[in-house]
């Protein structure tokens, strides 16, 4: 019964194949038409007067600064020094994350004893910790790489360790039948079967790094993104702020297109390993 | 008997670890004079003395407050938006670009350009939680309205189950886990936003307790502050899984 | 529990009276060259209590056809009539039962809730609809079941409540689309018996597509055999194995193995 479903579902994608350039190019117009719709109502409510110019810019004012943004120094500076940021306690959580998590995963007991710490850590907000690691470390790179790494460290961590319990029981007892020995048996079995799920935590962890970045940047004004928009804001260039904003959701949505399409070339045998709750 | 015994060793394995590492800051921190790593004593004495002046139940009020009301603000938003998103393939298609670049935009920086624009009350901040904490909702409950089974939907259909009943009976329900793991993310993301917000710029709350204290070079206090916000999310989580538990009762129990 | 006035309600032969007509019906997918034509030209009229199979091969588009003749899918060419009337979408005389029970059952309602829910949404008050869908749970043999989640029955008992809920619905006709394909061979023979009970306690009329020709056999007034590419109707073979069958003496009639070998045949041949 199911083949005959599926049979002509796919003659019928096939069908429809020839309009799809058609449906597609069609999609676009209406997607664009909602962009246009968003700034008319934003261009509207403006033109009106319904909020103070100090607060909300015109879009044609804000598209000037998007434009002239991407020919300045201090945007390609800033964006290089939030990326780098973000960057490091990324890579340093990366690494520290998965070895740690394999261990875990590895050792139910070493998992048990550290259940309340991995529960306090992810629910932790770390960005809190920033003033204490402002009063330790002052307000160099080296603090705002901390600050990310501990914040990043939990979410690579806690997938992880659910990637390497997931492991599929009737592999785990082929690698026992056949005593394949413990380091291999790390590299070539536990490490491959945990990385959908590790790819799901760094591609999390990114998102979080980029976030924590900006914050530490807009609350202690160290040099990057966040600093500039607080800093637009502060001189009632509400116009910059708002460009400055854009081009953080688009670095948002560029990192995590490169990391999704890194995955999809790194993890060809494999689905994604999303999971709907990580639950050590 | 048996079972409280079970229940007593499963607790015993895991709090050994976080008892002995409290145990070992306490000892080892006691006497200390450097003045970033205040003794644990004098960070709990400080808790004390803040708790029973009654100011620090004021602060953390005020950042509770903050994040249930932001919170609720996103879930109501972010359920009906995604519902009305969700059922139609088409408006899925056209918004998803828009929805993509909401979900991935770090949150934190709506904060200067809503608190430069609407002050340092708690009204905005709640703003900037509450919109904030609409994207992973709203984006969870397209996703789980998207997965819900075609068989489902031809029951519906051979039996003639009138719109309105099946978006609360069928398509609610059946996205429902999808949903709860999307308020779980907003609840983390709420927690960020709140600490954030209030040491940018606030009067009162937690975050600002921590801001000040700093400046005031207190650091017992303000590790006390840091440690308290840390409990604050944890227990929230706590809360919510518990929540969570009860109403997705039907998803875990068939799942096993 | 229901009382005794409840279950003789359920007991009441219901004497279906509705007649279902198809009429020249076709179903093509895509346009233009790359039309994919499913089947064509179906002519099938199926009396007021009477029950049809219809088999063919697998892949030929039998779960199609009975999309369309349940409302669920919008035919090419040609029409689907109940009672006389033309067939624009499901309507209430028609009750589906769908292969994968547990996809059509929904976890979170009980399972007395389950079958009620269509009557709910007629807008029925709950002290009504619970009643008469635990009569439906008792005549399918799940009486006590009901307080329970889907997911806490078993396959078998899963189904049952899925044809309970096409009973409580009050279909005169009932569609299965391969209903007891996900089930073992006991529980399969059990359900078809409960398939022939069910017509004769409440004289509903039954349609079933299955691609087990045993199964159609023993169940059938007449077999309709699908086959080729669009498929048509190939032959409807009548079976006159009389309104009293059960597994072990219907199955070993000479009657029951010549009707098998000539369902058979139609379906084989090129």
């Amino acid at each position: 019964m199911s083949s005959t479903s599926t049979r002509v579902a796919g003659t019928a994608i096939r069908t429809r194949q020839s309009s799809r350039v058609r449906g597609r190019s069609w999609l676009l117009v209406q997607q664009l038409a909602i962009g246009l719709g968003i700034v008319l109502v934003w261009w509207l409510v403006y033109a009106l007067g319904w909020l103070s110019t100090d607060i909300l810019p015109s879009p044609l004012s804000v598209l000037v600064q998007f434009v002239l943004l991407a020919g300045s120094g201090t945007f390609w500076v800033a964006l290089l020094q939030t990326l780098a940021t973000a960057a490091t306690g990324l890579v340093i959580a990366t690494v520290v994350g998965v070895a740690l998590g394999l261990v875990l995963g590895l050792a139910p007991p070493a998992e048990r004893a550290t259940r309340f710490l991995l529960d306090l850590g992810r629910s932790f907000p770390v960005i809190a910790l920033l003033p204490v690691m402002v009063l330790i470390l002052g307000t160099r790179f080296q603090m705002e790489a901390t600050v990310v790494f501990l914040a990043v460290f939990w979410p690579v961590l806690l997938q992880t360790i659910y990637g390497s319990r997931r492991i599929d029981p009737v592999v785990r007892d082929t690698t026992r039948a056949y005593g394949i020995r413990l380091r291999l048996r790390f590299l070539k079995v536990l490490l491959p079967a945990a990385a959908p799920f590790i790819a799901t935590g760094v591609r999390i962890g990114a998102s979080l790094a980029i976030l924590v970045a900006v914050g530490i940047e807009l609350l202690v004004r160290t040099p990057g993104l966040g600093f500039e928009l607080g800093a637009a804001q502060s001189e009632l260039r509400p116009d910059i702020a708002f460009a400055y904003l854009i081009y953080a959701g688009l670095l948002g949505l560029g990192v995590n297109a490169l990391l999704e399409r890194l995955e999809s070339l790194v993890l060809t045998w494999n689905a994604r390993g999303d999971v709907l709750e990580v639950q050590p | 008997m048996r079972s409280t015994r079970s229940f007593l060793l499963a607790f015993l394995e895991q709090a050994w670890l976080p008892v002995l590492l409290v145990v070992i800051w306490w000892f080892a921190s006691e006497g200390n004079t450097n003045p970033f790593f205040p003794p644990l004593s004098k960070i709990w004495d400080s808790f004390v003395t803040e708790m029973s002046s009654g100011q620090m139940e004021l602060h953390l009020w005020a950042s509770t407050r903050n994040i249930l009301i932001g919170l609720a603000v996103g879930v109501v938003v972010g359920v009906v938006g995604g519902t009305v998103i969700g059922l139609s393939r088409r408006l899925r298609a056209v918004l998803n670009p828009y929805l993509q670049f909401f979900r991935t935009l770090p949150q934190v920086a709506i904060i200067p350009i809503i608190i430069g624009a609407f002050g340092i009350t708690a009204v905005p901040k709640i703003w900037a939680i509450g919109f904030a904490c609409i994207w992973p909702v709203l984006l969870n409950t397209v996703d789980g309205i998207r997965a819900i089974d075609p068989g489902v939907r031809d029951m519906v259909d051979a039996y003639r189950i009138t719109t309105w009943r099946s978006i609360f009976r069928v398509v609610l329900p059946g996205a429902l886990p999808q949903i709860m793991a999307g308020i779980r993310i907003s609840l983390s993301v709420a927690v960020v936003l709140m600490v954030v917000s209030e040491i940018y710029a606030a009067t009162e709350g937690v975050g600002y307790f921590i801001h000040i204290t700093t400046g005031l070079f207190q650091t017992d206090k303000t590790w006390m502050g840091t440690l308290l916000v840390g409990l604050m999310g944890y227990l929230l989580s706590v809360i919510f899984l518990l929540i969570e538990k009860r109403a997705l009762r039907w998803y875990h129990e068939s799942a096993s | 529990m229901t009382t005794a006035a409840e279950g003789t309600a359920m007991d009441d032969p219901r004497q279906s009276t509705a007649t279902l007509e198809v009429r020249g019906l076709a179903k093509t997918y895509g346009t233009g060259a790359e039309a994919h034509e499913i089947f064509a030209g179906i002519d099938l009229t199926v009396a007021p209590r009477e029950i049809v199979c219809i088999v063919g091969p697998s892949g030929v588009g039998k779960t199609t056809l009975l999309r369309c003749i349940g409302g669920l899918l919008a035919p090419t060419a040609g029409e689907v009539l109940v009672e006389g009337q033309r067939l624009r979408g499901p309507v209430p005389q028609i009750g589906i039962v769908f292969q994968d029970y547990s996809r059509s059952l929904l976890p979170w309602m009980r399972t007395v809730d389950n079958v009620a829910f269509p009557l709910e949404s007629k807008g029925m008050k709950k002290s009504e609809r619970i009643p008469r869908a635990e009569a439906a749970l008792e005549a399918v043999g799940l009486a006590g079941s009901g307080s329970r989640y889907p997911w806490q029955l078993s396959g078998g008992m899963q189904q049952r409540a899925a044809i309970a809920r096409a009973i409580a619905y009050e279909a005169e006709i009932l569609l299965m689309d391969e209903p007891f394909a996900s089930v073992d061979a006991q529980t399969r023979a059990d359900l078809e018996d409960l398939a022939l009970d069910l017509r004769q306690r409440l004289g509903v009329t039954l349609v079933l597509v299955t691609h087990d020709i045993d199964e159609a056999v023993y169940l059938s007034d007449r077999v309709v055999v699908l086959s080729g590419r669009p498929a048509s109707v190939v032959d409807v073979v009548d079976i006159h194995l009389g309104d009293d069958r059960d597994q072990l003496t219907t199955k070993s009639l000479p009657e029951f193995t010549e009707d098998r070998a000539r369902v058979l045949r139609q379906i084989r041949r090129p």
